[in-house]
């Protein structure tokens, strides 16, 4: 076997221009897919940061009548008690209470019916990335201002400084309504929450539209969203213990979001099969060097046979050659691509300026860096080892069925 | 048993075939005709007996729902077709909230920001203040004669009265939500149930009339349930206690500047 081993290692460099082109064909595949592979899977992990992270969070808690319905009532009660509860949880970074309605947003004549949120700045600013989009203006302090959306200002013909009126229906009936004034305006590259939304303080909601101390949603960040299915199953048995009766329903971001998931699937799996592709065109052009090798070769496999070595055993000598041929092309086009990897984490790819309004559309950051990850780095490699040997294999079966005298006549 | 219905069972006979196809040909011309016209005037003599040339109404206002309940007092002026202020006079948490329509615009005041706010035409559909009641539907507002096409749809008889059901389907274009409104009345004008569609053609809420007294001297609905077909225990009952008609109401009394003082005629 060792002997079989070393003459195959030996046999490879016989012919050094085939060699280097089987094995060039081999690290080019593994390249590009690894290379491909890392940048995709590093698009997902800050895919779901960003949609998480905007506003949606990590994990959320709300009244399980209100995820159905929204309805403004379905409010959960002694909400600080709640909050210092789940707090003590060790895996959650921050929590913010936040209370949702729609009202009519009015200015002098004009009026829009926008959702509002009625929030606690410095959570919200530990927990989620929106304040960020404020692009004019300041993030308001006090309980009567206000932030709304850029587009909102502009159909509401108003800017900072001036003042709206929010009007809807408060707790148990009766008329809710606030004056507030806007200190900042948002900018965000979804056309919806630009024109329909509207950030005010949860004090001054809770008073306005005659709330205690309760809230519509938990919008928790945990210190790493992959660890957010763990710790909505911890917060769920702390939950229970403290009231086993309680409506709360807590849910992590795939439930809140299954679109995100559902966008990555197919994004992964249209990627799989351009890589699977990608896969066999080159596997072919192996098969391909491996039917000229064995071509080339007859004779002197047919004088192997002749002087006592077992077809089985060439066949293996073939095996041999391939999974050198195999290691070679892995080890460079790993490498290769560890190299670009390793520039790109630095630099990252920008994406053209008319491409990232799409792009942040769908929680996609303007440039794009890759990942580092074990999925990305075997993948291809082990498709290719396989593909490599059985290319080899089909490729050398003729050898079983070779008669030493016909080949070394040449026929 | 009326005659219409008469006609009608005959219609249904098998053996009779012939002539259905001769009385189809022939007779819905004129009958048609004659049910649209009966609608229109059964429906504007309803809003009529509500509203008359100009009215004041004291009401109370329940609001019923699973966990809680509430209730609150009202007072509303109307004036002819377009004009009406209604206006909360308590709970005192409540109290000086004021909606005035004025035409097709519509303003409401709120006393405690002091400040009036034009409520855009889309609201009209919405619930009212929390309630199951739209702004439409405390405005009392002709918009059925208006933007709806009425047909009779039977006749029945209920203690010595006749009872309309009357269809309505919303003209092409009109600013309607619902896919059609089905609405019961007595020959006398009260008006006994009125059934709201969604856009499939299924009842989505329903308002009953509980009670019929006389009221000022009108008889007249004058204890009405709205709820959700859905859940029938969540319901907005509104009852009139009081009422004065065609009482002399000033043009200034319709105005922005009266909502907000909370002046009376």
């Amino acid at each position: 076997m060792s002997l079989n081993v070393r003459i195959a290692w030996r046999n490879l460099w016989r012919n050094r221009r085939r060699t280097w082109l089987t094995a060039g064909g081999i690290s080019f595949a593994i390249f590009l897919v690894v290379s491909a592979m890392s940048l995709q899977l590093g698009q997902y992990d800050v895919m779901i940061e960003n949609a998480t992270s905007m506003m949606v969070g990590h994990i959320q808690l709300q009244d399980e009548r209100y995820i159905e319905e929204r309805h403004f009532e379905d409010t959960v009660p002694e909400a600080s008690q709640l909050i210092s509860i789940l707090s003590r949880e060790p895996k959650i970074a921050s929590i913010a209470p936040r209370v949702e309605l729609f009202a009519l947003a009015s200015v002098g004549e004009r009026s829009f019916g926008v959702q509002v949120f009625g929030v606690d700045w410095e959570a919200e600013r530990n927990t989620v990335s929106f304040l960020k989009f404020v692009k004019t203006g300041r993030i308001p302090v006090a309980d009567h201002e206000t932030i709304i959306g850029s587009t909102l200002a502009r159909n509401l013909g108003v800017s900072i400084g001036d003042e709206i009126i929010l009007l809807g229906a408060a707790k148990r009936a009766g008329v809710g309504a606030m004056a507030v004034t806007i200190v900042g305006l948002f900018e965000t590259n979804f056309p919806e929450i630009d024109r329909n939304m509207v950030w005010v303080s949860l004090g001054g909601v809770r008073e306005g539209f005659g709330l205690g101390d309760e809230f519509h949603s938990l919008i928790i960040r945990t210190f790493d969203v992959s660890n957010s299915l763990e710790v909505r199953n911890a917060l769920e048995k702390k939950l229970a213990s403290h009231d086993p009766r309680s409506n709360v329903v807590i849910r992590d971001w795939p439930e809140i979001m299954p679109e995100i998931n559902q966008m990555i699937d197919i994004d992964r799996l249209s990627a799989e099969i351009m890589y699977l592709l990608l896969e066999l065109i080159v596997v072919f052009s192996v098969i391909n060097s491996f039917i000229i090798i064995v071509f080339e070769r007859t004779k002197e496999f047919g004088m192997l046979i002749a002087i006592g070595m077992k077809p089985k055993d060439i066949l293996w000598l073939v095996q041999w050659e391939a999974f050198f041929g195999w290691v070679i092309g892995m080890v460079v086009g790993v490498s290769l691509s560890w190299l670009l990897i390793l520039w790109l984490t630095r630099t990252g790819i920008p994406l053209p300026s008319d491409l990232q309004e799409l792009a942040a559309q769908m929680f996609m950051p303007s440039r794009i860096y890759p990942a580092f990850s074990t999925e990305a780095i075997f993948t291809a490699p082990l498709i290719l080892l396989v593909g490599t040997q059985f290319a080899a294999f089909i490729s050398s079966i003729r050898i079983l069925y070779m008669r030493p005298i016909e080949v070394l006549r040449g026929k | 048993m009326p005659f219409k219905l008469k006609v009608f069972r005959l219609l249904q006979c098998k053996f009779l075939k012939k002539l259905t196809l001769i009385i189809t040909v022939v007779i819905p011309v004129h009958g048609i005709a004659e049910t649209t016209q009966n609608a229109y005037e059964l429906l504007s003599g309803a809003l009529e007996l509500m509203r008359g040339e100009s009215s004041y109404l004291e009401m109370e206002m329940h609001i019923q729902r699973d966990s809680w309940a509430r209730t609150s007092r009202l007072v509303a002026w109307s004036r002819g077709e377009k004009d009406s202020l209604v206006r909360f006079v308590a709970p005192a948490k409540d109290a000086g909230n004021a909606t005035l329509k004025k035409g097709d615009k519509m303003w409401t005041y709120t006393p405690k920001l002091n400040r009036t706010i034009r409520l855009p035409y889309s609201m009209m559909s919405q619930s009212w203040a929390g309630s199951d009641f739209s702004y439409d539907d405390m405005s009392r507002s002709d918009r059925l004669l208006e933007y709806y096409e009425l047909t009779i749809l039977d006749v029945a008889r209920d203690e010595g009265f006749k009872v309309y059901r009357i269809e309505a389907i919303p003209l092409d274009g009109a600013p309607v939500v619902w896919g059609k409104e089905e609405i019961v009345l007595r020959e006398d004008y009260v008006l006994l149930s009125q059934t709201y569609f969604d856009q499939d053609m299924e009842p989505l809420k329903k308002m009953v009339a509980i009670e019929i007294s006389d009221l000022g001297g009108r008889i007249m609905s004058t204890r009405m349930r709205m709820y959700n077909i859905e859940s029938p225990n969540q319901y907005t009952e509104i009852r009139y206690m009081n009422a004065k008609w065609n009482q002399r109401i000033e043009d200034n009394f319709f105005t922005v500047f009266a909502l907000q003082s909370g002046s009376t005629p």
